[in-house]
């Protein structure tokens, strides 16, 4: 036994408590000599909290007091001191900015170290070069969507508003989380602040009470999986305790399938709108639908209610019955051929559907993010209308920062969200972009190496459908072509057709490119100049658990509270936060003041707490790191489509005639009748998808791009304490990314489970290590995105990505004509056993590692 | 005295708990309790194995640590005295002791290989129950704070009752004799599935009863088909049964000899209408 003395004290153990937020989930972090000890889960003291309740039957369901964490919650320590964090600014060894660029060589040279102070230096005078050569617009900007957790640490706030200060081009993303519902289903129901997607407010209570069935379409809502997720875990298992049935239809059967449904449909990838029509044609045929309301809310149902001028024959309903152009009656029989799901399970799921209150889980999820991917959400809607949206029990709900429970903004007014501006909220003025030219992520190459781009609109930032119809070119006039490409974060969303962005990011045009980034991951090793900057648990904040802020309204089913991000270790190495550099470098343009207004990091935070009633001093709030707020008082919920359904003349929908347009009068207006956008929602089928094709002869195989469980999107896949449990293990020893394909599939191809394989199509190649799994619907295979690149040559030729990035394979065109891109699940791919020791010798400095993503050295 | 009690039916694989056991052990060291633990120790690891076919298809996943057994094997084959037993039960395998070990008979008399071997350290290393913070006053082992969905529990030994049991207590591999401390609730059981549709496939036969006969002891297990004809019928053992349904208006049909040493489906299953 061991001496008594040597016994631990508690402090030891202990250490000190800190706390912070992170994508994941807030946190409680312990420190001990300056060094993290812990990061546990954010653990309320139930003393202190006055829990909202929901109660059905007797059962009570409470939102637990240790927050449920994400699979990348606690993994905090192995990252922080990663060996792949970037500790100091480094410098391209070949990169001269006062000579030779080598921009071919990004992703294949090496970096030095250089000091802050030289750093500075370049960036100033590259700044300037580039601002009296070409005017400022040759300046670009872009960041990664999916950075640390903040608020005043956030793009939306240090970095727009330098970089608006400043006049530089602004590279759009896309609303690529939900693309075909932002393009297609605005056409419907308007806007609304998530584009397309309608908040759900109180929709917790309305399942909870109302529903006897939900139907997954198409999303995992545990593990889709933003910022929230595992938080719905016990409210599922409570939801099964009540009774609810609950029915998934997806390629994978996914987490939530897993867990907790009681039926699997397996579809094919881009049929889901067949199987949607079918439905439709049932609760028509067999009459179970609420024509009421769709005769008072809805145009464009039947002939009966279509807009004035539009010629007989275009309603929903006279294609769906097969008395449109098509003469073709979309039956269950019908769809069968399309998707794969037997007839009866088809024309079953329609009986249940219009039987019971059903929750239809819908919203985002890859069946929009694909060729027509304006379709099937479309579809959805009309579903459902048919429905009654809004009556009890009738609802509509997302994945991920959808569902939600009781929420009270106007009486207890927290921090909010990401979106909300952090520092420019505060701030006493704004400089606005004089520069009007923008350029959208999903055609950098094109744009950057034709020289111009001409393109409809359809971004992250757009606020009416309409938008979608703008066009926009590339260089604005009395504008400059881009130059200049700075990154904030090195994980970018994961664009499609890796080798394609890989041309633009090597582009000789692109003069210089930098990255700001805590890990030398992805973008990082293409940049010119890395910068290292924090993580969240190297600076302070003040956020509000999984609020994204404006653009996706409250949803939250936790105990709602606040966080205060107290600092929980010093900067590892020389890392700083963006605001200070971009604070240095407005001060060597005389812009310091008008960037930061003579605030510090401490008094933004002041100020952006002042814009909150929590009731608490900045010092108690600081010292103590969270508040909770108590269940609303006197809370009047108003559930989702609820004023709506109640009354729509004095509650109309933001579309042009007020009501669910399923007959678009903007299609309508714009296209007239085209095949690729129908005034009515089509099933549509993919160019690059499940039906028989020339492609699909030599690609068999749709691939799905699903959201990787154990990444957060291109983050943390050098994390061992999650590669361990996913990675397929070669014989040569390197963790391989999995591929998850059906049994016949794998023996159709000679190939069984831990297998190497290469998968591959005309865009390019990836390794992969086989998992044969009846998970998988046949004919489908799941390899998804975010893995760092490891290309065997460097990413100039043929050989395959070892680094296993799914991306390297996707479909990088057009959704339809009404939407530039976002179609990258429909990819067709094939896949075959691997030669791992011909790879070795055909490549092998890329097989010794010359390209990886995490090698800072280049050799 | 506390236990984990752990119910695999509830496990999403969410990774929590073991990445709360990494951030807890790696880089820390909790002598006289633990010593930091090296990358490829999983104190924790859920075990995943896929069984049956098709959309009937069932992933296990069986969250398995030290069961802190009472007969433990461990202590057994360790002849230095490194390993003692708390008295709050819970096994240690002392760092100090055992550092610079020669021997990794422990490791292998784990019949759950959930004793480890750090090779840097030369010495033997598992979960401890986090037995340094239950020591400075905290309420539960890391893993079992971390778990999302209540897969894992940390309860007192005296509660598990059968009036305050939800489903039969159970212990991992009784056969090894290990009488472990470590409680178990719904551990994965062979089972047949399918799904019921009438002979024309046209429609799914709801609530059709399923009747699972174990061929050598006569037992029977019951189920009901679901909305869509669906039926999933656990057994409490391994062996050949016969599976019945009965549904009004349909031919009652007998398969026999199903194979249930391994789950099994019998994908679409047709009845036959009662010709009136």
């Amino acid at each position: 036994m061991s001496d008594k003395t040597k016994q631990l004290k508690p402090e030891d153990v202990n250490g000190v408590r800190r706390t912070t937020c992170s994508t994941a989930g807030p946190l409680m972090v312990s420190v001990a000599d300056g060094k993290m000890i812990r990061v546990e889960p954010m653990q309320f003291d139930p003393a202190e909290v006055d829990s909202w309740q929901c109660e059905v039957n007797g059962k009570v369901y409470k939102p637990p007091l240790t927050h449920p964490l994400l699979p990348w919650g606690m993994i905090g320590r192995q990252m922080a001191y990663s060996e792949n964090r970037v500790r100091y600014p480094m410098k391209r060894v070949d990169w001269d900015p006062n000579g030779e660029r080598n921009t071919q060589n990004r992703g294949v040279s090496g970096y030095e170290r250089i000091s802050w102070d030289e750093a500075f230096d370049i960036i100033e005078s590259e700044m300037k070069r580039i601002i009296e050569t070409y005017g400022p617009s040759a300046m670009s900007e872009f960041y990664s969507a999916h950075p640390e957790w903040g608020s005043l640490h956030y793009f939306f706030s240090d970095w727009v508003r330098f970089w608006d200060m400043m006049d530089a081009t602004h590279i759009d993303f896309t609303p690529n989380s939900w693309e075909g519902w932002s393009a297609g289903a605005t056409l419907m129901w308007g806007h609304w602040p998530s584009q397309g997607i309608p908040a759900a407010p109180d929709t917790l209570f309305d399942v909870s009470e109302n529903d006897d069935l939900i139907v997954l379409w198409g999303v995992d809502p545990m593990f889709h999986n933003l910022y929230g997720g595992c938080d719905q875990a016990r409210l599922w298992r409570w939801w099964k305790e009540l009774g609810k049935e609950v029915i998934l239809i997806e390629p994978l059967y996914n987490e939530v399938g897993l867990g907790f449904a009681d039926k699997w449909i397996p579809i094919y990838p881009g049929t889901d709108g067949a199987m949607a029509c079918a439905v439709a044609y049932v609760w028509i045929t067999e009459g179970t639908y609420d024509q009421e309301y769709l005769d008072t809310h809805c145009i464009g149902f039947d002939e009966e209610h279509m807009p004035e001028g539009v010629p007989a024959g275009n309603s929903f309903k006279t294609y769906i019955l097969g008395e449109a152009k098509d003469q073709t009656p979309k039956t269950p029989e019908w769809a069968e051929e399309k998707c794969g799901v037997p007839a009866r399970v088809i024309r079953k799921l329609a009986r249940e559907w219009a039987n019971r209150p059903t929750s239809f889980w819908v919203f985002t999820g890859g069946a929009c993010r694909r060729q027509f991917g304006e379709e099937f959400p479309r579809l959805a809607v009309v579903l459902g209308m048919m429905r009654g949206m809004g009556k009890p029990g009738s609802n509509m709900v997302g994945p991920f920062l959808s569902l939600c429970g009781p929420f009270d903004s106007v009486n207890q007014v927290g921090p909010f969200g990401y979106a909300d501006g952090g520092m420019n909220a505060v701030c006493e003025n704004y400089s606005l972009n004089n520069t009007k030219q923008h350029l959208t992520f999903q055609k950098l190459y094109e744009a950057v190496d034709k020289g111009k781009l001409e393109y409809y609109g359809g971004d992250l930032f757009n606020t009416s459908a309409e938008e979608y119809f703008f066009e926009r070119k590339y260089p604005e006039d009395g504008e400059s072509e881009v130059h200049f490409f700075w990154q904030r974060g090195s994980s970018c969303t994961n664009p499609p057709d890796r080798n394609t962005h890989l041309k633009f990011l090597r582009h000789p045009k692109i003069e210089t490119f930098f990255v700001s980034a805590p890990w030398f991951d992805r973008e990082c090793r293409m940049a010119d100049l890395v910068l290292p900057t924090t993580t969240m648990y190297e600076r302070e904040d003040i956020t509000e658990p999984a609020s994204v802020g404006q653009y996706i309204p409250p949803a939250y089913i936790g105990l709602r509270s606040a966080i205060y991000h107290q600092r929980c270790i010093d900067v590892v190495g020389e890392s700083k936060t963006d605001m200070d550099i971009l604070a240095e470098i407005a001060d060597r343009f005389g812009l310091k003041d008008t960037y930061l207004e003579g605030n510090t990091e401490e008094g933004f935070l002041r100020k952006m707490l002042a814009t909150t009633n929590i009731p608490m001093s900045f010092e108690d709030f600081r010292d103590k790191g969270y508040y909770v707020w108590p269940a609303p008082k006197d809370y009047k919920p108003n559930k989702q489509f609820n004023d709506f359904w109640r009354d729509p003349e004095a509650n109309p929908m933001p579309s042009p005639t007020g009501k669910v347009e399923i007959f678009s009068t903007l299609v309508w207006e714009k296209y007239g009748y085209n095949d690729e956008i129908p005034p009515v929602p089509h099933y549509i089928p993919e160019l690059e998808g499940h039906e028989p094709s020339e492609l699909k002869e030599k690609y068999p195989l749709q691939q799905l791009l699903a959201h990787p469980k154990f990444r957060f999107h291109g983050k943390y896949n050098d994390c061992t304490w999650l590669t361990g449990a996913y990675k397929v293990k070669g014989p040569d020893g390197y963790p391989y990314e999995p591929v998850l394909i059906h049994p016949n599939d794998a023996a159709a191809r000679g190939l069984k489970d831990g297998d190497i394989v290469i998968c591959y199509n005309d865009r390019g190649k990836v390794l992969a290590g086989v998992q044969v799994t009846y998970r998988m619907k046949e004919g489908v295979a799941q390899l998804t995105y975010g893995a760092w690149n490891d290309p065997l040559d460097g990413g100039y030729g043929p050989a395959p990505d070892r680094g296993g990035d799914g991306q390297y394979l996707t479909y990088g065109g057009e959704m339809s004509v009404h939407h530039l891109s976002g179609a990258y699940n429909s990819s067709l791919i094939e896949i075959e056993k691997a030669d791992l020791e011909q790879l070795a010798k055909d490549y092998p400095e890329g097989w010794a590692g010359k390209y990886r993503t995490w090698n800072k050295e280049g050799n | 005295m506390k236990t984990i009690l752990v119910d695999p039916s509830r496990c999403l694989q969410c990774s929590n708990c073991w990445v709360a056991c990494k951030d807890e052990h790696t880089d820390n060291d909790w002598s006289p309790i633990a010593a930091p633990q090296t990358d490829d120790q999983w104190w924790i690891k859920i075990y995943e194995t896929e069984v049956a076919s098709g959309a009937h298809m069932k992933l296990n996943r069986v969250p398995i640590m030290c069961q802190q057994c009472e007969n433990a094997y461990c202590m057994e084959a360790c002849d230095k005295g490194a390993i003692y037993r708390r008295d709050d039960g819970i096994i240690i395998i002392d760092p100090e002791i055992c550092s610079g070990a020669d021997c990794d008979k422990c490791v292998s008399a784990c019949p759950y290989e959930r004793v480890f071997f750090n090779e840097e350290r030369k010495c033997a290393q598992k979960c401890t129950f986090c037995a340094h913070l239950l020591d400075a006053g905290r309420e539960a082992p890391r893993c079992v704070t971390a778990c999302p969905n209540d897969a894992l529990v940390f309860v007192d030994e005296d509660e598990l009752t059968e009036e305050n049991m939800y489903a039969p207590l159970e212990r991992l591999y009784p056969e090894y004799k290990t009488n472990p401390k470590v409680a178990y609730v719904k551990l994965p059981k062979p089972f047949v599935a399918g799904e019921l549709a009438t002979d024309d496939e046209q429609d799914c036969i709801e609530g059709a009863q399923v009747l699972v006969t174990n061929q050598v002891t006569g037992a029977v297990f019951e189920g009901y088909s679901g909305s869509f004809g669906d039926f999933h019928v656990d057994v409490d053992k391994p062996g050949f049964y016969t599976v019945t349904f009965v549904a009004d208006g349909f031919k009652r049909k007998s398969i026999k000899d199903v194979d249930l040493r391994e789950p099994f489906s019998l994908d679409v299953v047709k009845l036959w209408t009662l010709v009136k």
